[in-house]
């Protein structure tokens, strides 16, 4: 059994699909929250917008290359 | 300690390519000449052409890279696990190889590389680097590495013996770099496995633009070099950058292009670089810096050197190219 | 029910499967990947578990993962904001790192799977911890104690837990602590201070703590102050790691301990910074074990139960635990195999079994083997390919007194049997053994094969019955030995016979064995006690420092080519090194 590979853009919509409802529950609840965290629901809802921009544009960070400075 | 019966194996006269015997002092039993062994370390150089002294005089007084204060093993081996480069090679050295670095300096990559059952050369034209390196395999109970003071042009290394020869950062310090792969190369089995560090022509190329400015400002001032900034702690390893990096008296670089051309020349076939050349490709995992790459597209690899100029380029562009000598013969033996 | 438990994103991604109540196949998906501690969605890890019970993914009937990634997202938001502005400069960073992949787990779980998200269920991760220390052992009411970094606000909890005459189980939780105050965070910023990597480093703070004296422990207590309970609070001027991922102690951390070690420099505690080093690391070993003492204490009297079920990455402290059953008034300590994230993915699925879809318990089986299986025909393959010796010997026994012979005349074997260990301890089936009498076979483990630092110590195997002739096991002490979870002392008169696995202050990390369990290492054990005296081994992983322990034969075979093991045994053949002065062929000649 291996597992059915799909491409990026597939596996980025299905994620998008799944995060709209879910950023909707997390905010809804903060709204509804005892406290002072009524005003981290508009905030949550942007940051969470925009995260799902960087990961559509996931990058690989370039990494210390240390081939000539090993030691 | 007298060099050991599987060193001398592979040790060869540097004048006439003779087998060496002998124990407090190596003779060459074709043409009778003898060389000294001090502190451990033979001495196996014949005079060399004036830029070549200029190059040893240059290292006498600033070995390179150098120690810090009380290093231990498990230092040395805990800076090189930072390196990915470090990692897979140690994975991809068969556990028995006979090992030669060229142009070892300091030796730590030797080092690094004796343990198990290989049997590990480190050769350089310094004796003074060769000093730290062989003071440091005693403190760590190291046996299994033997360094040399030898030319690279004239190696008292048997051809043909050694399973990897691994070069890094040296070359292009050499003459004439083409001339010294020749030689590099023929120290290789058929099969062995080449390993070649040299500064790339478009990746160095941030650098130039520092050391231009290095040089305009009258020496003061550098901008932009991570690897001094995070040396500013460190004053004797920061001013062995500052000489290796900015006024070296003999420096090339290379394309890749140019590399496979030598490897063409010497008969090894070309099987990756590190970094790898292919864009985008899957990060090595484990043993496979020896097997080849996918693809080999010149096109491609120019784009991925361009590229380099960012990454490599704040170490000073400096880049691995892996081949395999007489691969073709190999594989029909084996078909 | 068919359920996947998984762990991801932080350190120690694993996966789990767990059907009708009994795992099938756990694996951390370093194990397959080859990554040390590798954090990415584990793939390799669930297919190989579908594998193994031939499921689809369609066929699952729920997937666990073992923490609320939203929740997480909203601590992490809140102290960043509340450290503001002083934590201005690491906010897009670590906006970045929690918004990327971290934040959309069931997206991706859905994305890789192909299954729809009403089937995906998550729990807290303090839950999966207790639960991973719970349901895995057999009492059938316990305390429950739960500590460790951080996982969504929790740093620590305490519960009970009861497994009911009609299936049904409860587990409780009384109170939990809220971030940042944090054992695992105080321990961590130790970890970071003395120069090691966080995650990786907190053993070699436990080792070199055994060198020092807790000369600074005044100063500990300055920064974690006692409250009622046995909880506590951490002086928050001290840590930076709840405003900046950069640094997590605050110069005025610097001013109190004195100037940090740089990861990599030599550490030699028979020098004075050395020594200030090892009486640091000694001084908040000794507060963490008080801490964890007073804790379990009132846990005791709070709740009259007799055994204590301790989970989170914090138990793997197994000095500390040593400590907790003698004086917390526990007759009984269990310490699950993987206490830390990976073990999280079984916690998160038996969780979901049992509490979720309340499904009865059911009893499970008591030992730490749920990994890839070894296949020694792949080990012969190899050797055979590069020309190397393989003794094949005639059977199981044959192959056991062969093995005692090669560790009796001090050679170094890399022995593998069966499925692969869960969690971050080799028990018997990914060992590098060898004999435990001699400082010099510590010295050359050290040297030849593990490249480490020589103030970690190396631990024994000791069949069940016999470890209380060798080592001071308090009751209840042979039990928590089971995955070598406790430290305890070695006897003094056997200290100079076992050498190799005495720590510079007398004790040992024992791991008791029990013939049930492991019948052919037992075996082992006690035919090496009838030839050399003494049926101890030294039990090290086998690995190499930076490598996972190995899982397939291949990977073995790979680290004796690499390193001075003498032997790589596994199923009935024996592979050595050649003989080191052989002659590679270089002609190019017959075919």
């Amino acid at each position: 059994m291996t597992l059915k590979k799909r491409g990026r853009i597939h596996r980025g919509l299905i994620v998008i699909g799944s995060a709209i409802p879910s950023i909707g529950g997390f905010a809804r609840g903060l709204w509804a929250s005892e406290g002072g965290k009524k005003w981290l629901a508009p905030l949550v809802v942007f940051l969470c917008v925009t995260g799902l921009v960087l990961v559509l544009a996931a990058t690989v960070e370039a990494l210390a290359p240390f081939i000539y400075t090993i030691f | 300690m007298s060099v050991s019966a599987s060193v001398l194996e592979l040790l060869a006269c540097p004048t006439c390519r003779g087998d060496l015997r002998g124990s407090a002092s190596l003779r060459c039993e074709a043409c009778g000449v003898d060389y000294e062994i001090k502190n451990d370390i033979p001495d196996l150089r014949v005079p060399s052409e004036a830029r070549t002294e200029t190059v040893r005089e240059f290292y006498m007084e600033s070995p390179f890279p150098g120690y810090p204060p009380n290093d231990t093993l498990s230092g040395l081996r805990g800076r090189a696990a930072r390196s990915e480069f470090a990692r897979l090679l140690e994975r991809a050295v068969p556990g028995d190889a006979k090992v030669v670095e060229l142009g070892c300096g300091t030796g730590q990559t030797s080092l690094f590389l004796a343990t198990a059952d290989r049997v590990v050369i480190g050769a350089d034209l310094t004796r003074a680097s060769l000093e730290l390196g062989a003071g440091a395999a005693k403190r760590y109970g190291l046996d299994s590495v033997q360094f040399i003071e030898t030319d690279l042009r004239t190696p008292a290394l048997k051809r043909g013996a050694f399973d990897v020869v691994y070069s890094s950062g040296v070359l292009h310090h050499t003459p004439n770099p083409r001339a010294s792969f020749k030689s590099m190369a023929e120290l290789a089995k058929p099969g062995a496995i080449i390993v070649l560090g040299l500064y790339n022509t478009y990746a160095r190329f941030p650098h130039r633009l520092r050391r231009g400015i290095y040089k305009m400002t009258g020496h003061k001032f550098i901008p932009f070099d991570p690897i001094l900034r995070a040396r500013d702690a460190e004053p004797e390893r920061r001013r062995a950058w500052l000489r290796d990096q900015y006024e070296h008296p003999e420096e090339h670089r290379h394309t890749l292009a140019e590399v496979q051309r030598w490897f063409r020349e010497n008969d090894i076939a070309y099987l990756r670089t590190y970094p790898n050349a292919l864009i985008g490709a899957e990060p090595l995992e484990g043993g496979e810096l020896f097997v080849p790459a996918e693809d080999d597209w010149g096109f491609e690899n120019v784009l991925s050197q361009v590229a380099w100029a960012t990454s490599l380029g704040k170490e000073g562009g400096l880049w691995i190219t892996i081949g395999q000598k007489n691969a073709d013969k190999i594989a029909k033996k084996n078909a | 029910m068919k359920i996947l438990g998984l762990s991801a994103h932080y350190h120690d991604s694993a996966a789990a499967l767990v059907i009708d109540g009994v795992p099938v196949a756990v694996v951390q998906e370093e194990r397959l990947s080859r990554k040390k501690n590798d954090a990415a969605f584990p793939l390799k890890a669930i297919e190989w578990c579908l594998e193994q019970a031939k499921l689809e993914p369609e066929e699952l009937d729920a997937v666990v993962f073992y923490e609320k990634p939203m929740l997480k997202f909203e601590r992490i938001l809140t102290s960043a904001l509340r450290a503001f502005p002083k934590s201005w400069s690491s906010f897009p960073k670590a906006m970045k790192n929690s918004l990327g992949e971290k934040l959309w787990v069931k997206g991706i779980i859905s994305s890789h799977l192909g299954i729809p998200g009403s089937k995906i269920f998550f729990t807290e991760h303090h839950q999966a911890h207790a639960a991973a220390a719970f349901l895995t052992q057999p009492a059938k009411r316990a305390a429950i104690l739960t500590a460790d970094g951080v996982g969504e606000w929790a740093t620590l909890s305490v519960g009970v837990g009861e497994k009911m005459d009609d299936g049904r189980v409860a587990i409780k939780l009384l109170r939990e602590l809220h971030f940042p105050h944090s054992l695992g965070m105080l321990y961590s910023t130790f970890t970071a201070f003395l120069g090691f990597e966080v995650n990786e480093g907190e053993y070699k703070v436990m080792g070199l703590a055994s060198y020092g004296k807790p000369e600074y422990v005044d100063q500990v207590r300055q920064v974690i102050s006692p409250e009622k309970n046995g909880a506590f609070s951490l002086h928050l001027d001290f840590f930076d790691f709840h405003t900046t991922a950069k640094r997590s102690y605050s110069e005025k951390f610097v001013q109190l301990f004195g100037k940090p070690r740089a990861p990599h420099e030599p550490l030699d505690p028979t020098t004075p910074e050395g020594a200030r080093y090892a009486n640091v690391a000694a001084s908040v070993q000794r507060v963490l074990e008080d801490t964890l003492v007073e804790i379990t204490k009132s846990l005791h009297e709070e709740t009259g139960e007799s055994v204590l079920c301790f989970g989170g990455g914090v138990a793997l402290n197994g000095v500390a635990n040593g400590r907790i059953l003698r004086e917390s008034g526990f007759s009984e300590m269990y310490v699950p195999c993987s206490p830390g994230d990976a073990g999280c993915a079984l916690g998160a699925a038996l969780y979901a079994d049992r509490i979720f879809f309340k499904n009865p318990h059911v009893d499970f089986p008591d030992h730490p083997y749920w990994g890839p299986s070894v296949d020694p025909e792949e080990l012969a393959a190899v050797a055979s390919e590069d020309g190397l010796p393989i003794e094949t010997v005639a059977s199981d026994d044959a192959l056991l007194d062969r093995t005692v012979d090669l560790l009796a005349s001090d050679k170094i074997v890399g022995w593998m049997d069966g499925p692969c260990e869960l969690g971050p301890r080799a028990l018997g089936n990914r060992s590098i053994l060898a004999a435990p009498h001699t400082v010099a076979m510590k010295d050359r483990l050290n040297k030849e094969i593990k490249y480490r630092e020589e103030f970690r110590p190396f631990a024994p195997a000791v069949p069940i019955e016999v470890a209380g002739e060798y080592f001071e096991l308090p009751p209840g002490g042979a039990r928590l030995g089971a995955f070598m979870s406790g430290v305890f002392p070695v006897k003094p008169e056997w200290r100079d016979k076992l050498a190799a696995i005495t720590h510079v202050d007398g004790t040992a990390r024992v791991q008791t064995v029990e013939r049930d369990k492991a019948p052919k290492f037992y075996a082992l054990l006690e035919k090496y006690g009838k030839k050399t005296g003494i049926p101890i081994l030294l039990n090290t992983s086998f690995n190499l420092a930076g490598e996972p322990i190995v899982t397939r034969a291949v990977e073995g075979y790979s680290t004796l080519r690499r390193c001075g093991i003498d032997v790589v045994i596994a199923g009935r053949y024996i592979v050595s090194k050649k003989p080191s002065h052989a002659v590679m062929p270089t002609d190019g000649g017959t075919s």
